[in-house]
């Protein structure tokens, strides 16, 4: 893929968009299931050619995104990030057309405590497993969910009355939490995207690349698709993390194997 | 002499339906080829029952009426024998009884041989039958179907799935109007139990996961494949092609 070098190992606090929103203040809970410990690993060795084969054959997960999500002045992203996974995941179980758009407002409602406190990925994690996402307000959601919709932002937007049983349709299933670079780029390759917290922020990795020899992580953001490179099927939206960046997110993160048959 | 004939026959009457209280009936062998299924039915008299698949194979079992007859598919897929091993256990007199242990010998591939029919001395010859008509397949659009275990997923599963979804494959589909959906064998409802659908969709394909389907508009198989690390989402299209 052509990168940008514009969107290459990107310091978020630097940007104009930035807002502090990954707290990562504790640990994942210890019961959650270790993705070193039990899923297929792809052997160091491999990744470059695993890597020119989702290129070749343009089956990278980037391909399973159907909207770049904009948190605007809000600190959501990792109710964003969470939200741009769970639907990744539905876009690869029920094809890119069939996706049901989510409101990250509803997720980051249920860990953060104001519109600027940010939240913990671990806490979405949970939410995202327990209590689920309100499908976003679309004129297509509304035909199919009547008046339980929401926004995709306004932390003070009302959640509507019934919300919790559509919520429940709108879960993560299998989760597991990554540990290390080798975990994180073997769930990649098996197809399962990660939730990372770095710098402050929360975003949702994607892709394995090399490029020059290099490794990076193409990851979806949450600043819109006037911020970022062209991946997938649109033009804008995209970041690249170069290797000192993925060890770093390799610290905080989790994959989701599987959602909840809506 | 007499009397003591009929206590006998007393003593030996009242003990057969205790011997017959709690038993296992299972074929003793079954041959299948590689990667194909084979049945095996068990039924049992007793209160309850249990059966060892070995690892070596993968098996599910099919639905029956009565909960006394156990119908198994198992599929190998490495040539060998394996025994699936079955006993049954009731009560008696407070007492929990135990069949004997019984065993199904599962031949997979290159086991024993069967015998070799005898050959019939050619007669005269026989008329051909009518030219068979093929049942024409009805057209129209056709939905892919994979179902498989995520957490078996593997770099060439998640291409295949990526490329029907949303990359290449995808975009054929489309461009022909089919449909397509994936499930994970273990997929749950938002009610957080076994969503049913995943396994009547075994049971339609009739193959163990992970497999590809070709469904018509009224969900009838057209079409199946097994799916393994050389499989692409070509090849899946190539199998649809044959049925559009």
């Amino acid at each position: 893929m052509n990168i940008n070098p514009n969107f290459v190992d990107v310091d978020f606090t630097k940007q104009p968009q930035y807002t502090r929103g990954d707290n990562a203040t504790r640990p994942f809970r210890s019961s959650r299931p270790i993705y070193e410990a039990g899923e297929p690993q792809t052997p160091e060795a491999k990744w470059p050619e695993e890597a020119e084969k989702l290129e070749a054959e343009d089956a990278g997960l980037d391909f399973l995104v159907t909207r770049i999500l904009d948190q605007k002045s809000e600190g959501s992203c990792v109710g964003n990030a969470a939200t741009q996974q769970h639907q990744v995941l539905q876009a690869k179980q029920f094809g890119i057309d069939n996706v049901v758009q989510l409101s990250a407002i509803s997720m980051y409602q249920l860990i953060g405590s104001s519109a600027n406190s940010g939240a913990s990925i671990d806490d979405a994690l949970d939410e995202g497993t327990g209590t689920g996402f309100i499908p976003l307000d679309t004129p297509e959601n509304r035909a199919k969910f009547g008046s339980v919709v929401m926004p995709p932002t306004g932390w003070r937007s009302p959640r509507p009355s019934g919300w919790e049983a559509t919520a429940q349709r709108f879960r993560f299933d299998e989760s597991l939490v990554v540990q290390s670079v080798g975990g994180m780029m073997s769930a990649l390759f098996n197809g399962h995207p990660i939730v990372v917290g770095r710098s402050g922020h929360s975003i949702c990795y994607l892709r394995p690349v090399y490029s020059g020899g290099k490794l990076y992580v193409l990851y979806a953001n949450s600043w819109s698709m006037d911020w970022g490179q062209a991946a997938g099927k649109l033009s804008g939206g995209f970041g690249l993390d170069s290797l000192s960046y993925i060890r770093s997110s390799a610290n905080w993160c989790y994959a989701v194997r599987s959602i909840i048959t809506p | 002499m007499r009397k003591m004939l009929c206590s006998l026959l007393l003593l030996l009457w009242g003990f057969v339906p205790i011997l017959q209280g709690q038993e296992v009936h299972i074929p003793q062998s079954v041959v299948v080829p590689v990667g194909r299924l084979a049945a095996v039915e068990m039924t049992y008299v007793g209160d309850d029952f249990t059966y060892v698949v070995p690892p070596e194979l993968d098996a599910f079992r099919e639905y029956t009426t009565d909960p006394k007859v156990v119908k198994l598919r198992v599929m190998g897929f490495s040539p060998g024998t394996y025994s699936i091993t079955a006993v049954a256990a009731k009560a008696v007199d407070g007492k929990g009884k135990l069949s004997p242990f019984v065993t199904c010998l599962v031949v997979v591939g290159s086991g024993p041989v069967p015998p070799t029919p005898i050959p019939i001395p050619p007669g005269p010859p026989i008329p051909p039958d009518p030219t068979p008509v093929p049942v024409p397949i009805p057209s129209g659009p056709r939905t892919v179907l994979i179902v498989r275990e995520s957490s078996d997923d593997t770099p060439s599963m998640s291409r295949l799935l990526v490329s029907l979804s949303a990359g290449k494959g995808h975009d054929y589909l489309k461009s022909k109007g089919h449909g397509y959906f994936a499930f994970d064998t273990d997929a749950k409802g938002s009610d957080g139990k076994p969503d049913p659908k995943v396994m009547q969709w075994i049971s339609a394909v009739n193959m163990l996961p992970p497999f590809a389907a070709i469904l018509d508009s009224k969900g009838n198989v057209l079409a199946k494949m097994g799916i393994g690390n050389a499989n692409t989402a070509d090849d899946v299209l190539t199998l649809l092609r044959g049925k559009e």
